[in-house]
């Protein structure tokens, strides 16, 4: 019994070392990051390598929000917010329907239109930025909210994630409902929906991110500076001559931030809740 | 009766004043974002705006790398754009789309075109690109030419004397820089010289400075191609720039990446790619400006009195602009604060505003530009020509691979010039 | 069960019989409400994907710069791209990073739910969303830092040569910078996959350890012959969506090393964007995406073959 005990300690303390090694190294670029948004601009690149600033720059923040009065950070962030909420939301509307209906249903050519919505994963936005372009332009759309919103909304992937999870589900609480009468948008919403809940938060976090920091399609197609959106701002401290990296990195710092917290939140939920997606028996 | 119709004059006159005040005049001019002028330039929207109060502009800042794709794809995507701005080497492609309408002389206030050309200092518009084909275009906004920069603290502590001992040529550009190269535990922490170790447009501008001081004409296409065949001054150019690197040592790519940078920080002692607008660039960085002297570039022994590439920016009217008088108006109001500029470092080649003022105080720019006269503006005359093609990008693509053949992959210079010859002649087949 | 559709049953039934329900698909009225569910995405994917590469295709039968007419040239893109070294040499570069990249962002992020489900750590969450951090940073910002610390004078070759006493050129060596990029992918996409496993681990009914532990199996015997097929399914997610994502991968080379050094990490995707909006060859560009789906849709068709469309239980 004892020798047991000691072992599980012994595990124990390498786990944590070997965790507390994985930490150092998968922090240490953020806390670069992060001291790095302090210094000076000349010591951000200086030999030898300061790990410290040697002076500490308590400015770039406020720089950030004061010096560039063409830039206007706050609202950018907005702009962000507001595109990456409504993108994730029509996300999930497309992901959840979408797979819901080629897991639960059978109906002629299931499959081959699963397959024909899995193959568009493979069409990359290199590839398909001018024709969208074009095609925005033609709907009007460009320059605006919608022009971003719509195509960053589309994702195969958690259609795909979507459908796994659905199939999952077992179909007797549908059948139930059906046979006590219920109409099938309303299985969908009062049933569905929520068995799925988990498996919509770890989509929310997933497509949360890609389409905070995408930055091809909105730097083509948005021009107007006032609905630019936080990764354009913070490519355009590229200077031709000149990048301010302290300023540069100190936005990175806070372009991230809302993404942490939002993990944060959501893991709580997500931790719980798969474990208690108890569809057993 | 009366009152029906009162009322109802009432409501057109209404909607009619609507329309007529709604239906203001919109003008979009896509530019570059730099944080020292973009306050100049919005002060140029403001001026335009109260000289025009039935027109508003949307002046769109972009980051500079971008501009070009951006605008490129509003015009295939038939866009709303009035003006937009191209450098030299960006232009060629423009013109031959179609993309921009040639000066209107009434918008300046002039009878004729020449009136208009007359304006800026002889042949700026052509280096500055905005000559195509016989007609004039665009509105110089920017001609810089690179020279060579030193840090002369440096110079010092290596026992080299600044006033003397500047390299003249490619030969003793070597031999300086290798008394300013530091190393230090087996690592270059300090280059002789350097140039950007990414970007192929910075190398491309340098190494055709060169070979065009060896006598290839790498200013038009015809001469690009036909300079395929000189394939022992093609190599005498490569070997002297990528020696720097593999024979000689004074350039480490490894160290920076960019060479404004790491000049200004203090990583490389020389470097080629800076013009007047340097100045105040440098003063973000912790090298001092006492410590640092522009020279011109170091030329060949029998080689061409040829200096660093000229360039500039020229604004256009695009020829999609639905007020195209009024677009070059707004296009003069912004090439019309040359003195704001200079007081950056940045020149713009006027001589007089439309309405007869002198535009560039020549006295301001020497102020304001340390080694004006002493060097920049000699070399302003003697500049290299960057090359005007529709393939431009593709060429300075295949000459970038040529150079990053032998620096990075220990090609032989002769197979990466045999290679460059091959690939240039199917660019342009 | 679980997120990604694996069950108890699943995991029984597997080795004995199949237990897929016939696919009787019927045209009822009922089952009709499929299509209901299915049509918004069906519009709006064809309208804004579908359609926009439909277009890119019929454009690599043409030579574009955006500005001039397009001029229809056949299958000349083609040819030339089948003999054209660059291609070729962008091809077999994302072979290569996608193939290193999948496997170590799969083995690692395997390693790390495990480790993190263990019941001998406590904080677990903490753990977990240390290593999901880079995933949220901006591509931008990873770029700037970690080219910062790859440079000959930072942090990287300082600790190396302090420790291996020698170090690569990570950026303007051709044979360290693939490695270098493969490296900062790993670091900021190991934790999205982590998570994918982490909910696959987490629904395995520890009644299976149980069972194992009382059967005589350790540890290793566990994860052979327990963890391992009831993560089939995450795996599969895992994998097919990593070979994906690495293979279109775009900003980390372009951030980092513009392709360089001498096109050592110029992988497919930046390619394509190269050859449209940096040297205005867009119907070649358009030719080069042709060649990027069909390896795509290859690659689908195989696994589509091998996971049996990747749902057990289908």
């Amino acid at each position: 019994m004892i020798s047991y005990r000691l072992k599980e300690n012994i595990q124990r303390a390498i786990l944590y070392l070997i965790i507390a090694i994985l930490a150092l190294l998968f922090l240490f670029p953020f806390f670069w990051m992060v001291l790095s948004s302090f210094k000076l601009n000349k010591d951000v690149l200086a030999i030898p390598i300061r790990f410290f600033p040697s002076q500490w720059n308590w400015m770039s923040y406020l720089n950030v929000f004061t010096k560039f009065p063409d830039f206007n950070f706050p609202r950018f962030i907005l702009n962000s917010v507001i595109v990456t909420t409504l993108a994730v939301l029509l996300c999930l509307f497309f992901s959840a329907t979408a797979g819901y209906g080629f897991a639960k249903y059978r109906f002629k050519g299931n499959n081959a239109l699963f397959t024909f919505v899995l193959a568009t994963i493979m069409i990359t936005f290199e590839a398909i930025v001018v024709p969208l372009y074009i095609l925005v332009r033609q709907m009007g759309i460009q320059n605006s909210y919608w022009g971003l919103i719509i195509p960053e909304s589309l994702t195969a992937f958690g259609v795909f994630m979507m459908r796994q999870f659905f199939y999952a589900i077992p179909d007797d609480f549908i059948e139930s409902a059906r046979i006590d009468g219920a109409n099938e948008y309303v299985i969908f919403a009062r049933i569905g929906l929520p068995m799925a809940k988990t498996a919509l938060l770890a989509l929310v976090i997933f497509h949360a991110q890609w389409v905070w920091n995408l930055l091809l399609w909105p730097m083509i197609l948005i021009s107007d500076p006032d609905k630019r959106v936080l990764p354009q701002g913070i490519a355009l401290f590229k200077g031709g001559y000149n990048t301010p990296y302290p300023e540069q990195l100190a936005v990175s710092v806070i372009a991230c931030l809302p993404l942490v917290l939002l993990y944060i939140f959501l893991s709580k939920y997500f931790v719980q809740g798969i474990t208690m997606t108890g569809l057993k028996g | 009766m009366a009152r029906k119709v009162l009322l109802i004059a009432l409501v057109v006159l209404l909607v009619v004043t609507f329309t007529v005040a709604a239906a203001k005049k919109k003008l979009i001019a896509y530019h570059w974002t730099e944080t020292v002028y973009d306050p100049i330039n919005m002060r140029a929207v403001t001026m335009f705006e109260a000289k025009h109060p039935d027109v508003e502009v949307k002046l769109l800042l972009l980051p500079d790398a971008d501009r070009p794709n951006i605008i490129r794809t509003v015009i295939a995507a038939k866009g709303s754009i009035d003006t937009f701005a191209l450098d030299n080497g960006q232009s060629a492609e423009f013109f031959a789309g179609g993309a921009m309408i040639p000066i209107i002389p009434k918008a300046f206030g002039k009878a004729t075109v020449k009136d208009v050309v007359n304006m800026w200092t002889p042949g700026a518009i052509e280096t500055c690109g905005g000559f195509w084909e016989g007609q004039y275009y665009g509105i110089p906004y920017e001609l810089s030419d690179y020279v060579a920069w030193i840090n002369t603290a440096f110079m010092k502590e290596a026992g080299l004397n600044p006033a003397t001992d500047k390299p003249k040529n490619w030969d003793s550009f070597v031999t300086v820089s290798k008394k300013l190269v530091k190393q230090q535990g087996g690592v270059t922490v300090r280059n002789g010289f350097m140039c950007n170790s990414k970007a192929a447009v910075f190398n491309f501008l340098v190494i055709s400075a060169m070979m065009e001081q060896l006598g290839l004409d790498w200013g038009s296409e015809k001469g690009f191609i036909a300079s395929m065949d000189d394939t022992d001054m093609l190599t005498k150019g490569l070997a002297t720039y990528t020696d720097f690197v593999v024979k000689h040592k004074i350039w480490d790519p490894a160290l920076a990446e960019n060479d404004r940078e790491g000049f200004g920080n203090g990583k490389s002692a020389m470097f080629l790619t800076g013009g007047t607008w340097y100045w105040g660039v440098l003063d973000t960085y912790s090298v001092k400006r006492k410590d640092v002297e522009p020279f011109p570039y170091p030329r060949f022994p029998g080689g061409k009195d040829i200096g660093g590439m000229g360039y500039g920016y020229c604004l256009y009217v695009s020829s999609l602009s639905k007020n195209p008088e009024l677009a070059f108006e707004f296009i003069d109001t912004m090439a019309s604060q040359p003195n704001e500029f200079i007081k950056q470092g940045y020149h713009q080649p006027r001589v007089k505003l439309s309405n007869g003022a002198q535009a560039l105080d020549p006295k301001l720019a020497a102020a304001s530009i340390p080694y004006y006269n002493q060097v920049f503006k000699g070399e302003l005359a003697k500049t290299a020509v960057w090359l005007t093609s529709t393939k431009e990008k593709q060429a300075e693509d295949a000459v970038w691979a040529a150079i990053s053949r032998v620096i990075y992959e220990n090609n032989s210079v002769e197979d990466s010039v045999a290679q460059l010859e091959q690939e240039v002649r199917s660019i342009f087949e | 069960m679980n997120v990604l559709g694996v069950g108890s049953e699943d995991v029984l039934f597997l080795e004995g019989r199949k237990r897929m329900p016939k696919a009787s698909y019927s045209v009822t009225r009922l089952q009709r409400h499929g299509y209901v569910f299915i049509l918004p995405t069906l519009i709006f994917f064809s309208i804004f994907l579908v359609y926009p590469m439909i277009s890119a295709f019929r454009l690599s039968f043409f030579d574009w710069n955006l500005l001039k007419p397009k001029v229809y040239i056949g299958l000349k893109n083609f040819l030339t791209m089948v003999k054209d070294a660059r291609t070729i040499n962008s091809y077999v570069r994302t072979l290569h990073f996608s193939g290193i990249s999948v496997a170590a962002i799969n083995i690692l992020a395997f390693i790390f739910a495990i480790m993190f489900s263990s019941r001998l750590i406590r904080w677990k969450n903490i753990w977990q969303s240390l290593i999901f951090l880079p995933v949220v940073l901006s591509i931008v910002a990873v770029g700037v830092v970690w080219e910062f610390m790859y440079q000959s004078t930072g942090i990287i070759p300082v600790v190396l040569r302090k420790i291996l006493g020698a170090s690569p050129v990570w950026l303007t060596n051709t044979k360290a910078a693939p490695y270098a990029i493969i490296i900062t992918y790993v670091w900021k996409s190991v934790g999205y996959y982590m998570v994918i496993y982490i909910a696959g681990l987490l629904d395995v009914p520890s009644s299976f350890y149980e069972a194992a532990r009382i059967d005589g199996a350790g540890f290793w015997g566990q994860l052979l012959y327990i963890t391992i097929p009831s993560l089939k399914n995450s795996i599969a997610l895992a994998v097919v969506s990593c070979v994906i994502f690495t293979f279109g991968q775009f900003s980390i080379q372009f951030v980092i090393t513009q392709g360089g050094p001498s096109r050592s990490t110029e992988i497919l995707a930046l390619l394509i964007y190269r050859q449209a909006f940096e040297l205005s060859k867009f119907g070649y560009s358009a030719a080069i995406s042709v060649l990027f789906f069909l390896t795509m849709l290859i690659f689908s068709l195989i696994q589509l073959r091998l996971f049996k469309s990747g749902a057990v239980g289908a």
